[in-house]
């Protein structure tokens, strides 16, 4: 059979961020898909040796405006592993309660644009307006709604008032009656899973074998997740990672929603468990040596590799983001599908563009 | 695994290149090996379950230094192997195919040659065409010796 290659993307309706694929097809078949990127890339690594050490703890927020203050939170604590540095016992609790704000906004923002893609529209308003509210307590915590700048090297810059607390809880109890009530439309919706059940199907050994992480690889059954390593608060408040092994679009889908859940529940315990005290731990010196630090962004494992030299620069900065890690795995879970599913398969893996570039 | 990251300068193994290793905190689970054995350790780990979670490169001035990053039950396992300018990294694809992606951005980000790619973006992954190449290296390229460098 004749085979056609066509280009999909860099501008495309599902792609909020520039990503070719050179998809290959035979029919209306996929057979092969070859990935483009270089439309964003922003050089943020060779940036980070030319700054001050402390000042890349905003430059790395900007890696990406979904899932900022994990980025922090993986630069400092590395950069604490360097200084011999411990953070404040309430500091690492606060950390929790935005980074998991962080991961409940992300996962509403690709709930409402899957339901974008396949033109459900309604149920994306929703979705939407949910996050807002969180959102919105992620302005009232810090004074910004995207990069809140809130992480710093020992600890956090601002504490959480108990009067700011109470708002957080009253708004995710909003916003978890919200997600009861989408619950149903989500998962047994007919249209929803006749766009995503048996579709861009990856095995647990693929998953395993192509580098994915995150909510790509526990939908294929592989039970990880770097919060079980217990770095911030995560030992002490317990953690038991969401596993599907369908390992399809719609697996994707149930262990993204299911977090949010989780995520509810991990602010609350956070809050309620936080001891009071100091919220940041004095930094002194310059980091000297080397180390990875690894967190569990919405999209799975980010790692950094920082090496310093003893200076205020340092040596090297290096950052491989989810999405990077992920980009295999939809290469093998595009062949044998049909054209039309391929934005949904697409968007299955949560891209990040400007995370993959940096 | 053997941790060895303390000890600068260093001579790698099989490369007669003496490089500065940054002194101080160090990387767990580390061993540094030579570039003849890469491939077969590389192989032995994909055998054995492990993931491959990135490459990071790194410019030591007059070589590289790579290290590969395995991770099992979230456990991380290292190798690092030093490649002097010139010389071409042989790519793990043939064990690790994802390897493709980071292995393809050395290219562009160091100047460093990957031999057995089975994607090749000729150093124009993440580089425009009209961008400045190799970035990360210390030295710009024109002030370098050796053809990678």
């Amino acid at each position: 059979m004749a085979r056609t290659v066509i280009p999909f993307g860099p501008q495309h309706p599902v792609l909020p961020e520039p990503i070719q694929l050179k998809l290959t097809l035979e029919d209306e078949r996929v057979v092969e898909a070859i990935p483009a990127i270089g439309y964003v890339h922003r050089g943020i690594e060779k940036a980070g040796e030319l700054n001050e050490y402390p000042q890349n703890v905003f430059l790395v927020e900007r890696v990406c405006g979904i899932c900022s203050f994990i980025h922090a939170l993986c630069y400092c604590q590395g950069i604490e592993t360097l200084l011999n540095l411990e953070p404040t016992p309430r500091s690492k609790y606060l950390r929790v309660v935005w980074a998991e704000l962080h991961r409940l906004h992300s996962h509403h923002l690709w709930l409402g644009l899957l339901a974008d893609a396949f033109g459900f529209e309604s149920l994306f308003m929703q979705l939407w307006r949910n996050r807002e509210r969180i959102m919105d307590v992620l302005e009232l915590t810090a004074g910004n709604r995207v990069i809140i700048s809130t992480c710093a090297i020992g600890g956090v810059r601002r504490d959480i008032s108990q009067e700011s607390a109470k708002i957080i809880l009253e708004t995710l109890d909003y916003c978890q009656a919200e997600l009861d009530k989408l619950a149903s439309t989500l998962l047994r919706d007919s249209s929803i899973r006749s766009r995503t059940v048996g579709k861009g199907i990856i095995t647990r050994e693929q998953a395993v074998s192509l580098g994915a992480v995150g909510p790509v690889a526990r939908a294929s059954g592989v039970a990880q997740d770097l919060r079980m390593t217990g770095y911030a608060a995560y030992g002490a408040l317990g953690f038991e990672p969401v596993v599907e092994t369908a390992g399809d679009a719609y697996a994707r889908l149930k262990v993204r929603f299911r977090e949010t859940y989780q995520s509810i529940g991990l602010v609350r315990k956070a809050l309620a468990e936080a001891p009071e005290g100091e919220i940041i731990a004095r930094a002194k010196g310059n980091p000297q040596g080397r180390t990875i630090s690894r967190v569990e962004q919405p999209r799975g494992e980010v790692l950094y590799y920082i090496a310093g030299n003893g200076t205020r620069n340092l040596e090297r900065l290096r950052i491989r983001t989810p999405t990077f890690a992920n980009v295999p795995a939809l290469m093998a879970m595009l062949p044998g599908s049909e054209l039309a599913d391929v934005p949904v398969l697409v968007l299955s893996i949560d891209p990040c563009i400007s995370c993959t570039e940096r | 695994m053997v941790e060895q990251d303390k000890a600068t300068p260093v001579t790698p193994p099989s490369t007669g290149v003496t490089v500065a290793i940054p002194q101080g905190a160090s990387i767990e689970n580390l061993e540094r090996i030579s570039l003849d054995e890469l491939i077969p350790r590389v192989s032995a780990l994909a055998k054995e379950g492990w993931r491959l979670v990135t490459l990071t490169a790194c410019d030591i001035g007059g070589a590289f230094e790579v290290l590969y990053h395995f991770d099992r039950d979230l456990v991380l396992s290292n190798l690092s192997i030093t490649i002097p300018a010139g010389q071409k990294l042989p790519s793990i694809t043939g064990a690790y195919l994802c390897a493709f992606l980071v292995e393809n951005e050395i290219a562009d980000l160091f100047g460093l040659e990957v031999e057995g790619l089975p994607i090749d973006f000729h150093s124009h992954l993440v580089l425009a065409s009209a961008a400045a190449p190799t970035p990360l290296l210390k030295q710009p390229r024109s002030e370098r010796g050796g053809s990678n460098g």
